[in-house]
């Protein structure tokens, strides 16, 4: 069995974009040849400017979208082999909108439970108690599994796709952003319990954020993207101590250290 | 001597809203000098914007302001009609919000925009107006400008956009600008030009400045002084290095030891947190604004090195002893006796 849990090599996505109504369309390379590998208990971080593509390799990443060149492997098996069923339970999604991400119309348990369904679970007699299980393993109370995504903060909606995303049990989770929309008492929550998580679960993440300060504190290495393109990547204590491409430099630049003092000493 | 160009006294802000009165705001003070950047920090949803619209007389139709005492420079625009605030935003106050496309008209190009304003706001016409424009817009680092003059807001990066919102505002020589969290939407690198031209130019134009963010990093990079707020008040106040140094109240203590700071915390090492979240201020809230959101840490340590002074006729107010500028408040005892021991509180 390998180590290595994700496996991308030469991956390519072109969106095709029409430029109106006489001047046909226009090719947008939004992910141009990058190559990544995440071992077993790693947190790889993907950094880049909005537009830079780390969305669209994120999907594709998730079998969401279909590249147009390279492979992914997950696990050692190239993504077009994996069944609809296995790949949930190999990886799973992590999304910056808690709001947006859950169906309103749905309670916090069924949110939770429909994975399980999905994956023809043979035991339904133990999904509530697995459901239960999980709702305690993120810190969400189980009087919650009546509610509706309104009636949460933006923190307990997090947990909740938290629990969705681990109720099967993935070794493989991507994170996109997954702090952005929250205040910061609520992104330490989120980012301790992701922590804990990866530690007992024994997951490896993928974690996509503009934030370097996060990623300087989850992170064990760290992939930038620039246009598309994958322009460095390092362990993280490097990259921050030794950055060499340009944009990395520019990116470590404008940290915004919470230190009034050496605030003013940068400018 | 120091001059403040905007005073307000116990200013506090109701909405009607399903279930009863949302006190969203609740009897704030605070005033900022001429040149100097005033940051409001906290959480969202506990009052920042509302108090920026409230200065601004840009209220949302049903809420309810109550305020004292209310001074831009040497102008008492406590009663001021709407036509006279709306002459006053223009010219004495400047707004630069997250979103520039909510401010910046779309069917109008760059240039029409600033020469409308300029005619409208200051009576420059013609090719005086033209220059003073494309001058501007090198100030806020458009260069060349003529290049951008033509084109329309959307035609911009979101960094362009708040460029020009920055130079359409500098227009109209205002003594105050609002900002409200005007590089959130904007890349890491942006943020950090923009932040800087802000503060360069704050310096050219000696205006004040009103800086509202959630962001502690962004705080330390451009406040003078801070004002935190928390569930609608504002429960401490100080220069920058007196909030970074000695945080006095349990609620700035616990969002400065949220932060991942590079460097700081072992990777995988627990964050500080705020358990639980901000109380609903609505109905007759009079309980515990900071109920069950100690953390741990915070409970068993009291605040040692910092004394308190008391402030005379306010109520579990104080001052941070050897200091002119740092207050903090608390709403009973009962915080106030968690942080500090009876030694460290003096009568004024
Ligand atoms: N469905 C789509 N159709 C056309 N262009 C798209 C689509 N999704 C993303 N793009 C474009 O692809 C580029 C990369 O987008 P994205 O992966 O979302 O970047 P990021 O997540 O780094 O902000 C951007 O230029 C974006 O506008
Ligand atoms: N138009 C409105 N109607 C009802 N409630 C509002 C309205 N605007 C703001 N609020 C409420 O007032 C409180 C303070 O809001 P706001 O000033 O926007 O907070 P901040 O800017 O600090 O995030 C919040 O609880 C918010 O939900
Ligand atoms: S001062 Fe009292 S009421 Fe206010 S937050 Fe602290 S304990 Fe609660
Ligand atoms: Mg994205
Ligand atoms: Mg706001």
């Amino acid at each position: 069995m390998t180590d290595l849990m994700v496996e991308a090599t030469g991956v390519i996505k072109d969106y095709k974009i029409s430029q109106g109504l006489f001047r046909g369309k226009e090719i947008l390379r939004a992910v141009d040849k990058v190559s990544l590998s995440v071992s077993r208990g790693e947190t790889l971080a993907i950094v880049g400017e909005s537009g830079c593509g780390k969305t669209t390799l994120a999907k594709i990443m998730l079998g969401l979208l279909e590249p147009d060149g390279g492979v992914v492997k997950l696990c050692g098996k190239p993504l077009n082999e994996i069944s609809r069923l296995e790949l949930a339970k190999l990886v799973q999604p992590i999304f910056q909108d808690p709001y947006s991400s859950l169906n309103p119309r749905k309670t916090i348990g069924s949110i939770i439970t429909l994975p399980l369904k999905v994956q023809g679970d043979l035991s339904p007699e133990t999904w509530k108690q697995r459901v239960l299980t999980t709702m305690d393993l993120v810190g969400l109370p189980s009087r919650m599994l009546e509610q509706f995504p309104n009636q949460l903060s933006g923190g307990q909606r997090q947990r909740v796709a938290i629990a969705r995303a681990l109720i099967n049990r993935p070794k493989i989770v991507i994170c996109d952003e997954p702090t952005s929309a929250l205040d910061v008492s609520v992104q330490s929550q989120i980012l301790n319990l992701l922590n804990e998580l990866r530690k007992e679960l024994e997951l490896t993440y993928v974690l996509i954020s503009h934030n370097l300060a996060v990623v300087e504190h989850m992170a064990t290495r760290v992939a930038v993207m620039y246009f598309g393109k994958k322009v460095e990547e390092a362990e993280t204590e490097q990259l921050f101590k030794n950055p060499k491409h340009d944009y990395t430099k520019t990116l470590l630049d404008s940290i915004l250290v919470p230190d009034p003092r050496s605030a003013r000493k940068n400018n | 001597m120091s001059e403040n160009v905007l005073d307000v006294k116990n200013l506090s802000i109701e909405i009607p809203v399903a279930g009863g009165m949302l006190r969203a705001v609740d009897s704030i003070s605070l005033h900022v000098e001429k040149g100097e950047t005033l940051c409001i920090v906290g959480e969202s949803g506990c009052g920042k914007s509302l108090t920026s619209l409230a200065i601004m007389d840009l209220l949302p139709k049903k809420a309810i302001r109550k305020v004292e005492e209310m001074t831009l420079g040497e102008m008492n625009i406590l009663n001021f009609s709407e036509k006279q605030m709306s002459d006053v935003r223009g010219n004495k106050m400047g707004m630069i919000f997250q979103e520039p496309m909510s401010s910046l008209n779309p069917s109008f190009t760059v240039e029409n925009q600033m020469l409308e304003t300029l005619s409208r706001h200051r009576a420059i016409v013609g090719a005086e107006a033209k220059a003073l424009v494309i001058q501007m817009l090198e100030k806020v680092g458009i260069i060349p400008a003529v290049k951008r003059l033509r084109q329309y807001p959307h035609q911009l990066s979101g960094g362009l956009r708040q460029r020009v919102m920055i130079a359409m505002t500098l227009l109209c020589e205002p003594q105050l600008i609002i900002a409200d969290e005007p590089t959130t939407a904007l890349d890491v690198t942006i943020q950090a030009q923009i932040l800087k031209l802000m503060k360069n130019l704050q310096n050219d134009f000696d205006v004040g400045l009103i800086f509202i963010t959630h962001d502690l990093g962004v705080v330390a990079n451009i406040a003078d002084r801070v004002a935190v707020m928390y569930a609608g008040q504002i429960v401490e106040e100080g220069s920058v290095f007196e909030i970074f140094d000695n945080p006095s109240h349990p609620y700035t203590r616990g969002l400065l030891s949220c932060i991942p700071v590079p460097g700081k915390i072992k990777r995988g090492e627990p964050l500080g947190s705020i358990p639980g979240m901000v109380p609903s201020l609505v109905g007759d809230f009079s309980g515990c604004r900071f109920s069950g959101r100690w953390s741990g840490d915070d409970e068993q340590k009291k605040n040692s090195n910092i004394n308190l002074v008391a402030i005379d006729n306010e109520e579990n107010a104080f001052k941070v002893q050897g200091s002119e500028s740092h207050f903090v408040r608390f709403c009973c005892n009962e915080c106030l006796e968690k942080s500090y021991n009876s030694k460290q509180r003096k009568a004024s």
